[in-house]
């Protein structure tokens, strides 16, 4: 037999053999080849960081949010006008020894001073922080907080500050002037704190204060540093789920979820198992991420925080997360899973995806029996 | 003979597999840390490893995050270099961390250092480095926001620390330590006091206060007068959920720096 019969005998069997040698590779890649995919992330974590999306100044707070206390770090100047003004003798102190027990001073500790008007505080010390809080710890509120916006490309850190009474620390880099609408008592713990024009009778770097402030001014108003600020507000109590706005739909640019333990090793800020979904293949099952798990998501678009709340008794953030991911990953120690979806899920759990397999699928059965006829036609 | 150099390179490319893996896996999990330039991000510089990480949040119940002489140069830019200025009482080994007491995101940190001669024993010693490959390329950070601790004896945090109170500045190292700032966080809301001994002799108190979890607090001591030896600061109190709080940090007090 000639080597062109040979030839000519094999050449059926090579293209009875080419789909599948074509089809099995790409079948196989198909189920390697990660898509950027929209996910959607449900959590609960003690710590969300982002950088706002968008092009508009947000707000993430409600309007105007009722706290019990309030904690101000990296401000430049306090202002409030006040018609009584008392300070306590640190050495005085009554401290107390147990949970429950609240630091106090006797009567006799507080000296009144004369204000002036209206009072200037200066953080100017690197170390300045200013404690807001009722003179009655019985108190269920102290005030409103101002609106605070958000410029867009800025980094804002969201932190569950943990305690009896779960308190949200909000990092803000965009400056802001925030006027808040405060009661007529309050207490101010002035740590590093400088009173402007005020002689004070004691020394020490951490002064308590109280204040009667007048009804036609109760305000006080904070100028941030250049660099933004640092808010520990505690909710008012039964309060806490006012806190955000809602609906929230913000913008992000990115998002981070990760703690760092003093060795320096990442862990999870995750306070419950996560789940992730898929909303553009409904048919996918979602996928469980438990507590311990790190979590992260990169090269987003059409990205949104959909909804933020205080869960008090978990002492976390419960966060609803939406957008298309370039990277969608999480590591439990050394194992990372990518949870993109593939080009296999694409065409299986998408109609469209499926029907254009299938058209693909039509199109090539077809011309490969056109191409057959053809060539018996011609022979 | 020829087995070993095979297998140590091949562990060396494992290693390096590895290393990249990790930091692909690091940049994949830390999109607001990778958004700065990878030359800002914590690396080995020669003398130091310095850059930025992630803020760490968890940690050890109290941690002391800074223990500086209270002495302060004003610059409204970066200069060129930072210097720090310690005095080594005994000879114990040495852990010097620069960083942000409060980091706003991605943090500042400097360790590791590898000083250009042995730290010297009973002597002053100074370490600089340039500001330029990281600190100056930080919008949001200025010479105020940088606290530093330098550890004796061991590298990790721990209940009771041994430690060397350290000068930071740019033009003229203090003539004196006049006095000293030590900043610590707690993990938790605490109830927190802070007293300083020389010998069983309390020489200072700060009052009782309520402590914020994460939110950094500064004691400082006005040491004035007060005569060469050791110290000891306690902070003691409790937690919110009734936990008690112990600290202790032992530092060297030396009132002339000349």
């Amino acid at each position: 037999m000639s080597a062109t019969t040979r030839r000519r005998r094999s050449r059926p069997l090579l293209w009875l053999a080419l789909p599948t040698l074509v089809l099995l590779p790409l079948v196989w890649i198909s189920t390697v080849w990660h898509l950027p995919t929209r996910v959607q992330l449900d959590l609960k974590t003690a710590r969300l960081a982002f950088n706002l999306g968008g092009e508009k100044r947000r707000e993430i707070l409600n309007p105007s949010v009722p706290f019990s206390s309030l904690v101000i770090e990296d401000c430049k100047t306090v202002e409030l006008t006040v018609e009584k003004l008392e300070v306590a003798d640190p050495r005085q102190i009554v401290p107390g020894t147990e949970a429950g027990e609240t630091l106090h001073f006797p009567a006799a500790a507080w000296r009144e001073v004369r204000p002036t008007s209206p009072v200037k505080l200066s953080c100017r010390d690197p170390a300045a922080k200013l404690t807001l809080k009722h003179p009655d710890p019985a108190a269920a509120r102290l005030g409103l907080l101002d609106r605070i916006r958000f410029e867009p490309g800025s980094q804002v850190i969201l932190a569950i500050s943990p305690g009896q009474e779960s308190a949200l620390s909000v990092e803000i880099e965009t400056p802001q002037v925030l006027s808040l609408a405060l009661g007529r008592d309050l207490e101010l713990v002035a740590d590093f704190i400088e009173p402007v024009g005020i002689a004070v009778p004691f020394p020490g770097n951490l002064l308590t204060w109280k204040a009667r402030l007048p009804e036609a001014r109760r305000t006080l108003e904070i100028t941030s540093g250049e660099h933004g600020l640092v808010l520990i507000v505690t909710p008012a109590r039964g309060q806490a789920t006012e806190l955000f706005r809602d609906p929230l739909d913000l913008p992000v640019a990115s998002v981070e979820l990760l703690e760092e333990d003093l060795e320096g090793k990442l862990t999870s800020p995750l306070r419950a198992q996560a789940t992730l979904s898929y909303p553009d293949y409904l048919g996918v099952p979602a996928v469980t991420i438990e507590k311990d798990e790190a979590v992260g998501l990169g090269g987003l678009s059409q990205a949104r925080l959909r909804s933020l709340a205080l869960d008090a008794e978990k002492g976390a953030l419960r966060a609803r997360f939406d957008g298309i991911a370039e990277r969608a990953t999480s590591r439990a120690g050394e194992f990372a899973s990518d949870h993109r979806l593939t080009l296999y899920h694409a065409f299986r759990y998408s109609w469209r995806w499926g029907l254009i397999a299938v058209a693909a699928v039509w199109l090539f059965s077809t011309t490969w029996a056109v191409f057959g006829v053809w060539k018996k036609l011609q022979e | 003979m020829r087995a070993a150099p095979r297998r140590s390179c091949r562990l060396a490319g494992s290693r390096q597999f590895g290393r990249t893996i990790a930091i692909g896996l690091l940049l994949t999990a830390l999109p607001l840390l990778a958004q700065y330039d990878p030359a800002l991000q914590y690396q080995n510089r020669g003398d130091r490893y310095e850059g930025l990480k992630p803020k760490p949040v968890s940690g050890y119940d109290v941690e002391l995050l800074s223990a500086l002489v209270d002495y302060r140069e004003t610059s409204p830019t970066w200069p060129q270099a930072l210097h720090l200025k310690f005095y080594l009482p005994t000879n114990e080994p040495v852990f010097v961390t620069v960083r942000q007491p409060r980091p706003k995101t991605a943090h500042y940190w400097l360790d590791k250092i590898v000083p250009p001669t042995p730290w010297r024993v009973r002597a002053f010693n100074e370490f600089s480095w340039p500001t330029e490959p990281v600190l100056r390329q930080l919008s949001s950070v200025t010479p105020d926001d940088l606290g530093a601790v330098v550890r004796l004896r061991q590298e990790d945090p721990s209940k009771r620390e041994k430690i060397a109170p350290v000068a930071l500045f740019h033009t003229r190292p203090p003539t004196a330590a006049s006095g000293y700032r030590l900043t610590f966080k707690t993990n938790g809301t605490a109830y927190v006091t802070g007293k300083i001994y020389r010998g069983d002799q309390e020489v200072y108190r700060r009052p009782q206060n309520r402590e914020r979890a994460g939110s950094p607090f500064t004691v400082s001591w006005d040491a004035k007068g007060q005569p060469e030896g050791e110290y000891r600061l306690e902070l003691s109190g409790y937690f919110d959920n009734n936990i008690q709080l112990a600290k202790e940090v032992v530092f060297h007090h030396r009132p002339s720096w000349r």
